[in-house]
Parts: C-alpha cells; sequence; structure tokens
C-alpha cells in the first residue's frame, strides 16, 4: 500500500477513478435503479477494481495449486 | 416471389474453392476476394422473404431463407471473410485457401439453412474445414490437436443428427424455435452447445485454434461459434439452462486467460467468455436480449478478428506468440499497437467503440428481466475481458520487460490493410449504431446505449480495472507454464482411437500417419511426464472434479 502511495499512475488513476464516483453521484445517478447495487455511487469503479484483484489472486491460486504445468514443445 | 437457387450467397464459396487449386497465386488471391464479394451482392438482392427448397431423396431441403436473424449473421460473415482474405493475401498456399473458403461458406451456409437437415449439412461442412484450416498448421501439434478436433465435434454432430431423426420421427425438421423439453430436442441442443464451447464442451476451442496458422486462426476464430450462437438463438430461444451456462461461461474464460501465456490460447479463452454473453442472451429470450447476442455476435465476429489478426501479425513479424518471450514491441509494431488497442477497446466495451454499444444490450436484457446475479456477473467478467485483452495482453506484448524478441520481418501491408479495415467497421459501428448495427436487428425492441450513466459506469468499470491491473501487474505476466484444461481428460481416448484406427487409415497418404504419430507420440509424452511428476495426477483429478460439479450443475438448474 505505501509503495501504491509513490505510484504516480496509480494516483492519478485513483483520483479519476474518485471523480468518475462523484459525477455519478452529483448529476449521473443510475436512471432506473432495479437491484440494491445501483443505488451505490461508484459500484461499477468498486466492481472493477476489487472483482480484479479478487480473479487475479483467485486464478493465481488455483493455477498453482491445480491447473498449471511446464510447458512442452507440444504447447 | 421465388428466388432462384442459383442466386444462393453460398454459391461463389463453392465455386471459387473448386477453382482455386488450378488457378494460380494471383487466381487464388483474388477468387478469395471474389467469392465474398459476390455473395454479399446476391444476399442483398434477395428479398427478405424469399425461400428456397429443393426436393432431394424425398426430403424438403430449405437451402435458403434469409430473414432477419439469418441476414445480420450472413452479413457479417461474408464482411468477414473478404477482410480475412485480404489479410491472407500472402499465404500461399492452395489447402488453406480452399479450406478458408469452405469455411466461410459453410458458416453463410448454417445461418441460411430453413431446415434441421440442411442445417446439419453445413454444420459438418463447417467442422471438416475447420479441421483442414488446424491442420495446415503444419506442425505435429496442430496435427494432434485437429484429430481431438475431429473426434469431439464428430461427438456431437452424432448427438445432434440423433436429435434430429428423432424429430423427423415425430415428422417435423422445421428449423424453428423449439421448446426443449424432450430428449430429441435436448441432443439438438446438446450438439448446438458443443459448437458454441459451452463448458464443459469448450476445450476443443482453446485447444485448437492456437494450434493453426496465423491466417488459420483468423478464419476459424469467427464462424464455428457465431455459427452455433445463430442455431441457439433461432432454435431455442428463451431456455434457462442457456442463462446460467452463458453466464458460467463468460466467467470461465477469465480464470483460465489469468494463466495463459499463449497471446492466440489467451484470446480464444476470451472467445468462450464472449460467446457466453451472448448464450446468456439467448436464455434470457426477450427481444432486448435477442437483438443483444445479434449485434454483440456482429461486434465480436470483427473485435475479436481484429485482435486475432494484430496478434498474428505479432507473430509473423517476430516469430513468437507467447508473453514470456515478448515485451518492448511499442516501437518497432506501433501501427499493430493501435490496431490491437481499438480491437481491444471494443471487445472491453470502451464507450465509442462496437462492444459498448452491443454487450451493454445483453446485460441491460438481464437487468430489465430483473436477474440480479446475472447483470452483476456479466460485469464482473467484463472487468476480466478487459484485464486480458485490453491492459494484459497488450502490456506485456508490447512494454514489459525486454525478453528478447526482435522484428526479424515486415508485417505486409494486405495485413495491415485487413486490419485497418476491421478498426475501422469496430469503430463506425460504436459511434453510429443507429445508422449501421442497430438498423439491421431483428426484433422489435429499442435501445440506447448513449446515456450519461451508461458512459459513467462503463469509464469507472474500465478505470477500475486499470487501477487494480497497475497494482498487481507485477504477478500479471506470463510463465512459461500450460494451463491444464479439460481436453487433458480425452487426450488419452482420443489416443486410443487414433492409434487404433491405424491398420484402416494405413495406405491413406503421408499426412495421415504423420498426424496419428504425432498424436500417439504427444500422448506418450504426456503419460511418461503424468508419471515423473505426481502432481500431475493431481491436476488431472481436479479437471474431473471441475466438470463434474459443472454438469451436476447443469443437472440442478434442469430438475429445478
Amino acid at each position: 500500500m505505501r509503495e501504491a502511495m509513490k505510484d504516480r499512475v496509480a494516483i492519478i488513476m485513483a483520483a479519476v477513478l474518485l471523480l468518475l464516483v462523484a459525477l455519478e453521484a452529483l448529476f449521473f445517478p443510475h436512471y432506473q435503479p432495479r437491484f440494491p447495487w445501483h443505488h451505490v455511487p461508484g459500484y461499477a469503479a468498486m466492481i472493477g477494481l476489487f472483482a480484479c484483484i479478487f480473479v487475479v489472486l483467485l486464478s493465481k491460486k488455483l493455477g498453482a495449486l491445480l491447473l498449471q504445468r511446464p510447458a512442452t514443445d507440444d504447447d | 416471389m421465388t428466388t432462384s437457387l442459383l442466386l444462393h450467397p453460398v454459391l461463389p464459396f463453392v465455386i471459387a474453392a473448386a477453382f482455386a487449386p488450378w488457378a494460380g497465386t494471383l487466381g487464388r488471391r483474388l477468387l478469395s476476394l471474389a467469392a465474398p464479394a459476390v455473395a454479399m451482392a446476391l444476399l442483398l438482392a434477395i428479398p427478405a422473404d424469399a425461400v428456397v427448397a429443393l426436393d432431394v431423396v424425398g426430403h424438403d431441403w430449405v437451402v435458403l431463407r434469409a430473414d432477419g436473424l439469418a441476414r445480420v449473421f450472413a452479413i457479417a460473415f461474408i464482411a468477414y471473410a473478404f477482410i480475412a482474405g485480404v489479410y491472407a493475401w500472402e499465404d500461399h498456399g492452395i489447402g488453406p485457401k480452399v479450406a478458408s473458403l469452405g469455411l466461410a461458406g459453410a458458416g453463410v451456409g448454417v445461418v441460411l439453412a430453413g431446415d434441421l437437415l440442411t442445417l446439419f449439412f453445413f454444420w459438418e461442412w463447417l467442422t471438416i474445414s475447420s479441421l483442414f484450416l488446424i491442420w495446415f498448421g503444419n506442425t505435429a501439434a496442430s496435427w494432434a490437436a485437429g484429430f481431438r478436433y475431429l473426434i469431439f465435434h464428430l461427438a456431437g454432430a452424432v448427438v445432434m443428427l440423433v436429435g434430429i431423426l428423432l424429430l423427423m420421427a415425430e415428422g417435423t425438421t422445421a428449423f424453428e424455435p423449439m421448446a426443449a423439453d424432450r430428449l430429441a430436442a435436448w441432443l439438438v441442443l446438446a450438439g448446438m452447445l458443443t459448437n458454441a464451447a459451452v463448458p464443459p464442451l469448450h476445450a476443443w476451442l482453446s485447444d485448437a485454434y492456437p494450434r493453426a496458422s496465423i491466417f488459420g486462426t483468423v478464419f476459424l476464430a469467427a464462424f464455428t461459434t457465431k455459427a452455433a450462437v445463430y442455431a441457439l438463438a433461432r432454435g431455442f430461444p428463451g431456455v434457462e439452462l442457456l442463462v446460467w451456462a452463458g453466464t458460467i461461461m463468460a466467467l470461465f474464460g477469465v480464470v483460465y486467460a489469468v494463466l495463459e501465456n499463449d497471446i492466440r490460447r489467451l484470446l480464444a479463452y476470451h472467445i468462450i467468455s464472449q460467446v457466453g454473453y451472448m448464450v446468456a442472451g439467448v436464455g434470457l429470450g426477450s427481444a432486448l436480449a435477442l437483438n443483444g447476442v445479434t449485434a454483440h455476435a456482429f461486434s465480436h465476429i470483427f473485435y475479436k478478428g481484429l485482435l486475432m489478426m494484430s496478434a498474428g501479425a505479432v507473430i509473423y513479424a517476430t516469430g513468437k506468440g507467447k508473453l514470456t518471450e515478448l515485451g518492448q514491441l511499442a516501437g518497432p509494431l506501433r501501427w499493430t499497437l493501435v490496431l490491437m488497442m481499438i480491437g481491444a477497446f471494443s471487445i472491453s466495451g470502451v464507450p465509442l467503440f462496437n462492444g459498448f454499444v452491443s454487450k451493454s444490450m445483453v446485460i441491460s436484457a438481464a437487468a430489465y428481466a430483473d436477474r440480479a446475479p446475472i447483470e452483476l456477473l456479466l460485469l464482473i467478467a467484463s472487468m476480466g475481458t478487459f484485464l486480458h485483452t485490453g491492459l494484459k495482453l497488450p502490456w506485456f506484448t508490447f512494454y514489459g520487460k525486454d525478453q528478447g524478441a526482435r522484428v526479424v520481418r515486415q508485417v505486409p501491408v494486405s495485413m495491415y490493410i485487413a486490419m485497418g479495415m476491421t478498426a475501422v467497421i469496430c469503430t463506425i459501428t460504436g459511434i453510429v449504431p443507429d445508422l449501421t448495427l442497430y438498423a439491421l436487428l431483428p426484433f422489435a425492441a429499442t435501445y440506447d446505449p448513449f446515456t450519461a450513466h451508461h458512459f459513467v459506469e462503463s469509464l469507472q468499470l474500465l478505470l477500475g480495472t486499470a487501477l487494480g491491473f497497475w497494482l498487481l501487474r507485477v504477478k500479471l505476466g506470463g510463465e512459461p507454464t500450460t494451463t491444464i484444461d479439460i481436453d487433458r481428460l480425452y487426450r488419452q481416448p482420443v489416443l486410443w482411437v487414433v492409434s487404433h484406427s491405424g491398420a484402416l487409415l494405413e495406405g491413406t497418404g503421408q499426412q495421415v500417419r504423420m498426424g496419428t504419430a504425432a498424436a500417439v507420440d504427444g500422448g506418450w509424452q504426456w503419460l511418461l511426464q503424468r508419471r515423473r511428476a505426481e502432481p500431475h495426477t493431481l491436476a488431472v483429478q481436479s479437471v474431473v472434479v471441475v466438470a463434474t460439479i459443472i454438469g451436476l450443475g447443469y443437472l440442478v438448474i434442469l430438475l429445478r
């Protein structure tokens, strides 16, 4: 996390992301909210960020445990 | 109004394929462009209500039906066949030209088929053309993968044929929406799901497509799965099983793509993921969902084509196709990077590219049907798409570490022209969908993708993913590994069949023997390896468990 704080690219992305969430909250709320998360500004940002982290970590775990083997010429 | 059989859009492909072996290099090149051009003219000339039936052996073969749904798919197939023909301009082989013309013709034949037997005829033609395109990859691995492809698809075809025959016994072969309420319909559905690569029937795709030549893969990526999507949309709209099958499929490819190192196989797993949206949309079955399926299939044919073409260009230029061998190519291959990014933005649903106007229709259809988990899971799958094709693939190919890949030959102008044409289609349909794609959609449902909230939502999702990628990019580099998939389960039985049919195949040519030898050798090496390393046994067992869970899941949904 401390490394991330020094990472300029990450800071810029996070800032733009917050700006987009603010835009959604203030000006462009979901026009036809149907599900609980439609009422939460920034739900898409959270899906993007957290699902990404979750999927990468989970897949890597699965891969290391079960799904990968060293490549051969056949591959 | 009657339409003559002579105006059938499949005919130009058949004629071109028949003359191609004798036409000389230039002639073959021209034929591969002329066939789709003439076919498009014929298709556009056919009135929407035209139906052509032929009475052969006592059956009415409805060889042509060009209504709204069939027409959109046929237009996309034919246009793509033209572009892929341009891409493959420098591919001099006679075999690949004939097979690719055959493949495009078969795809058009499937979507224009008006009864189940005609469908089956073109369905098999599709399999055989694809098989040869895989074999023309001309490596030991492509021969072996071709045999596995063949046996997988023949099994699917037999199941489907039994279903069709049972339906015939009931007195109908009409290719119209069917209720999945009896064995015959389930068998036909199972055959279609095999070609749509729905897990656990998907492994042929990621196994075989990356083993064709770069030109072969560009053709393969477009036709088989999308023809199956058409068949599902025509035959089984609203079948509940498909909603979940499609959603699982959309997520399935994402997990595998995290692990994948081969750039074309990564893209192949994302074909599975993207076709998942279409299968889910067919299951939802509303007019909006089916329009979404049609629109997304149309978009997919072009953006996936563009991605495969640009991946092919990287392989052509450097001779390398693994993320662990690439990197730092943004300078020498900058135009390939730009074109790949247009494909990546399109598949990821970046605003003003075609995925933005088509994928969102399916997701919205899920929301309008009050299917909360489906909407959420499809949004998560969108994240995965951008993560891999929009970030991981271009980052580790064009930036990342320099791992020794150099441009050893220039990418031909013809390949750039083809990629440019595809890129134009992806952006134009993304910017003015009303004038292009939406004008072709067959069902009565209107949809406006350009709302402020949709922009903000999409940008949030994409940027959130980009932030996650940036923080985790160290973990996402390619590893020199192969991902074990369900194909490991049937490699052995296929090996057995191939080796035991050796006596029959004796004398049918050097190539068949080569393929057999390659398959036997591959399987033998795999066996040896497995003996050496225990974890692989564990891996195969885990795949069995995963396959069983998926199977049981379907059973539960079915019996609910």
